[in-house]
């Protein structure tokens, strides 16, 4: 006699025990958000911590503490020349983050290199978008810049529209898909066995959501390794009509000044406004907003140049 | 058979319908001769085309409106428009266009009515036409028509009922200086449905100086009401320019003469309405003469270097947010100008630069407003100061030179200077954005007093990646490829689960070596007990089930010759398949007969059921 109920529990058997491996797989990505937010609640702590470094800090072990420790005790030692270098150290191997380059902002702002210290904070805002000291002081920068332009479109409105996007980071955006890409799966394993108007919903929803979140990492992840804005660094750059010495000088920009970078041609740049006003820059005028290029493996593809 | 009748025999009916029949043909073809050809008729009774030209009045004053009539008889269809003649001493308004159709005794007559309105502009006898009109090649024209105008004052001592003017209150300005333009409507009867056309001041910068003004004016001991219109003019450039003379066009409430006593009963508003006092209303075109102003040019001696051009009266302040300050904050610099000119033209005010200081312009402010008779104007300028080193500063004194017209010279108006206390920067990065300008707990607006950076991240926070690690890759990829793994998984399971439920055969395949096995198995709790039989039973079930159920066939009908021929049908060596049979053979006859064995036997045929299992099992 065929025995159709063993098989049967055989199959329910597999079932549960794929179900089982999507929740733990979801429950694996808790903890790594987890450790995103701890990242963000840590920070007023920090900021307030006032001149005396954190003992923790002090106590930690390797280099990188080291490094960030005598870095940071030299900022606020009024030591900003020193304590840039060893923000910069830090960042050159890889220790891409963004409180360094907040910090490493402050130090060139109060170096007096407002080009330099707005890019950093650019950089920074890429990984810390809702810290409230980079928000106040990439607002301060911006407010000694000598050029001001009035923008073409409401960023904000397109801020609020996107609030998603430009409201967190890159690891938020790619935790957050993978749950959603797990919630898809399990609501696509559900209807694989049930089939209900709510499973339809479930199944829809946390499918365009896994797809909106997919699509913004991608986008954030290309801003951060391949960035198309950049901030003017020197003191005051000709913009020309095209990419050599000989065309004509259209107008002329200050340190300080966003841009967004349309090509590059033999060393110049071509840039937009957000005005509208479009020209040529040299490339060693300005710096790419792009923290990802810094990174030892992407270094040969960096087009920042801080000098 | 039908009944004899006077009526009902059939011939006398059909004679009286076709007499019928015949009467009412007669009766169309009459009338039909009689309505077809009365168009013809009537339009050979219709008028030829002529053209009449009249006019309400052929004696008026310069401010009276004549209404000219150009009728076009025996014409039902419009003709074209009738060509005026050429009427320089009138303004001509055309009207609206009427037509009328008459038939009187059999006759038509047709004609359409074009109306014109002429307002005089000079005094004199003048003609007016003939007035041509053309239709199909044919060229009718009308009587020419005299008309005497005569002036607005043509009764002596008769006091106008009203009248209109204009004027300015400086003949002879200078260049950008601001005059006053007036436009008065004074009248002593009412008035209703006023337009004015408004001159074009050619060569002046024209602002409106509010809504209009009425008010009362006794002149040649009459009570008028007058309504001003003024605008502030500003020349453009030295010369004689001209303000042309403008008309108002309105209709006068004229009161019918009655007894005294009736007028002072009715003497009231609401029946000095021209339905309910009797009063006509005539249309009045009333006109102002032209006014010449004479700009002067500014004077070139004495004009001073920072001279921008504004000309009147002005007075200048400045004021600081704050005159204590640290190097690095801001503060506001207020500049305001304020005076009766063309603050407009006063584009920036210095100081563009200023030693020790950054200096950001923001947007100069403007205010115009009349005060009086005049314009006032109030421009502000703000400029944001950061102090770039300590000590005194001093913001020098602002000035602003302008032509007074009324003096007629230039003038500097100045601020005094302003001293500024700026400190050093605070040595430490302590916080100091705000700090409450008033008591604690009243209300008040905090007041900033200073811009720094905030403090930097000293936390833990600064020494993670932020950017996904390579050595972590792998949790990404295994995030993303085992949910879809799984499901996948589970996808196929669950088909086949699915194809069981439906396909017994192959449940039976599957099952067929397992359920063999354990029969054999149970035939091995027997292979201790010689003597019984059941044992080779249970061994010879066991291969032909596992046979049946691979082959999907009935297991229990099988001899040991079928199995052989299922089983070299099925691609199994002969020599093989003999052999299954022979043992199968060999079962049945230990199962059914008395043959007796050895324990080793019992043994060696358990071995050898268990070999054929194994290679059925892998071959099937």
């Amino acid at each position: 006699m065929i025995d159709r109920r063993r098989m049967r529990k055989k199959g329910s058997g597999l079932f549960g025990l794929a179900a089982g491996l999507l929740v733990l797989f979801w429950l694996l990505s808790l903890p790594l958000a987890a450790q995103t937010g701890r990242d963000r609640t840590e920070q007023p702590a920090a900021s307030n911590a006032g001149s005396e470094p954190r003992k923790e800090l002090r106590d930690a072990p390797g280099e990188t503490h080291e490094v960030l420790f005598r870095a940071n005790q030299a900022y606020l030692e009024g030591r900003y020349g020193e304590a840039a270098s060893g923000y910069e150290s830090l960042l050159e191997t890889g220790q891409i983050n963004g409180h360094i380059l907040y910090n490493l902002g402050n130090s060139y702002i109060r170096m007096g290199e407002l080009g330099k210290a707005i890019l950093k904070y650019r950089e920074a805002s890429l990984f810390l978008p809702r810290d409230g000291d980079l928000k106040a002081n990439l607002q301060y920068a911006r407010s000694l810049r000598q050029d001001r332009i009035e923008a073409e479109t409401n960023p904000t409105l397109l801020h609020t529209l996107a609030f998603w996007y430009y409201g967190t980071s890159l690891r938020e955006l790619f935790l957050a898909f993978l749950a959603l890409h797990a919630l898809f799966w399990c609501s696509a394993l559900l209807r694989l066995f049930r089939r209900s108007e709510w499973i339809l919903w479930f199944f829809g929803l946390s499918l365009l959501l896994s797809l909106a979140t997919g699509v913004s990492a991608a986008l954030k992840y290309r801003e951060i390794f391949y960035g198309r804005t950049g901030v003017i660094l020197a003191g005051e750059v000709p913009v020309r009509a095209g990419f050599t010495q000989q065309d004509t000088v259209l107008y002329v920009l200050h340190e300080g000044t966003d841009f967004s970078i349309l090509g590059e041609e033999k060393g110049y740049w071509k840039i937009s406004l957000p005005d509208g006003k479009k020209g040529w820059i040299p490339v060693n005028s300005a710096g790419r907003v792009a923290p990802g290029s810094n990174e030892p493996g992407n270094r040969a593809h960096s087009r920042t140049v801080l000098d | 058979m039908k009944p004899f009748t006077a009526t009902g025999c059939p011939g006398t009916e059909k004679r009286a319908r076709r007499q019928g029949s015949r009467r009412r043909r007669f009766l169309l073809v009459v009338a039909s001769l009689l309505i077809v050809p009365a168009p013809f008729l009537i339009t050979a009774h219709a008028q030829a085309l002529s053209v009449q030209a009249a006019v309400d009045k052929t004696e008026a004053t310069v401010e009276d409106q004549i209404v000219l009539t150009v009728s076009v008889i025996g014409e039902r269809s419009l003709p074209d428009q009738p060509e005026l003649p050429p009427l320089p001493d009138f303004n001509v308004v055309q009207g609206g266009t009427s037509s009328r159709t008459q038939i009187l005794n059999g006759r038509i007559s047709s004609s359409v009515e074009f109306n014109y309105f002429l307002s005089p502009r000079s005094v004199g006898s003048f003609t007016i036409g003939p007035i041509r009109v053309r239709k199909k090649g044919q060229i009718e024209q009308s009587q020419p028509i005299q008309i005497r105008i005569l002036p607005a004052q043509a009764a002596a001592g008769e006091v106008l009922p009203a009248f209109v003017e204009q004027k300015v209150d400086v003949e002879r300005p200078y260049v950008n200086q601001q005059i006053v333009f007036a436009f008065r409507f004074l009248r002593r009867v009412q008035a209703v449905e006023a337009q004015w056309d408004p001159p074009a001041f050619q060569g002046f910068w024209v602002e409106d100086m509010g809504k209009e003004r009425q008010y009362q004016q006794a002149l040649g001991g009459q009570n008028y009401l007058v309504t001003e219109i003024k605008k502030a003019l500003y020349p453009l450039a030295a010369g004689t320019l001209e303000i042309p003379g403008n008309s108002l066009t309105c209709k006068l409430v004229m009161q019918r003469r009655r007894s005294r006593g009736l007028d002072s009963f009715f003497d009231n508003n609401f029946l000095q309405s021209p339905f309910l006092a009797g009063g006509d209303a005539v249309t009045k075109v009333l006109q102002t003469d032209p006014v010449r102003v004479q700009v002067r040019p500014l004077p070139e001696g004495g004009r001073p270097t920072d001279f921008s051009g504004l000309v009147g009266a002005f007075s200048i302040q400045a004021e600081v947010g704050q005159e204590r300050l640290r190097v690095g904050d801001s503060t506001t610099l207020t500049l305001t100008v304020k005076g009766r000119g063309n603050l407009r033209d006063l584009a920036e005010l210095p100081p563009q630069e200023l030693q020790g200081f950054k200096i950001y312009p923001d947007k100069p402010t403007l205010q115009m407003q009349p005060e009086g008779e005049v314009i006032q104007g109030e421009k502000v300028f703000k400029k944001a100061l950061v102090p770039l080193a300590e000590g005194d500063l001093e913001i020098p004194s602002v000035e602003l030179s302008y032509f007074d017209p009324e003096e007629g010279a230039f003038r500097t108006a100045r601020t005094g200077p302003i001293l500024l206390s700026v400190e050093g920067k605070a040595e430490s990065e302590q916080l100091h954005l705000v700090q409450p300008s008033g008591t604690a707990g009243a209300g008040t607006a905090i007041q900033l007093l200073g811009k720094d950076i905030l403090p930097i991240h000293t936390g833990l926070a600064g020494t993670r990646r932020q950017i996904p690690a390579k050595n972590r890759l792998w949790l990404y990829l295994l995030g993303l490829v085992a949910p879809p793994g799984a499901v996948l998984t589970c996808y196929g399971l669950k088909r086949k689960r699915e194809r069981l439920e439906v396909d017994t055969h192959l449940v039976r395949r599957k099952e067929a070596g397992r359920k063999a096995k354990k029969e054999l198995h149970e035939a091995k709790k027997r292979l201790s007990l010689p003597g019984n039989p059941e044992f080779y039973g249970q061994i010879s079930r066991s291969l032909r089930g596992l046979v049946g159920d691979k082959l999907n066939l009935s297991a229990l009908a099988f001899t040991p010759a079928e199995v052989y021929r299922c089983l070299a049908g099925r691609g199994i060596k002969t020599e093989a398949a003999r052999s299954v049979q022979q043992f199968l053979e060999e079962l049945e006859s230990l199962q059914f007969g008395s043959t007796r064995e050895e324990a080793r036997d019992r043994e060696n045929r358990f071995k050898k059921a268990g070999a054929i299992l194994k290679m059925l099992n892998k071959r099937l």
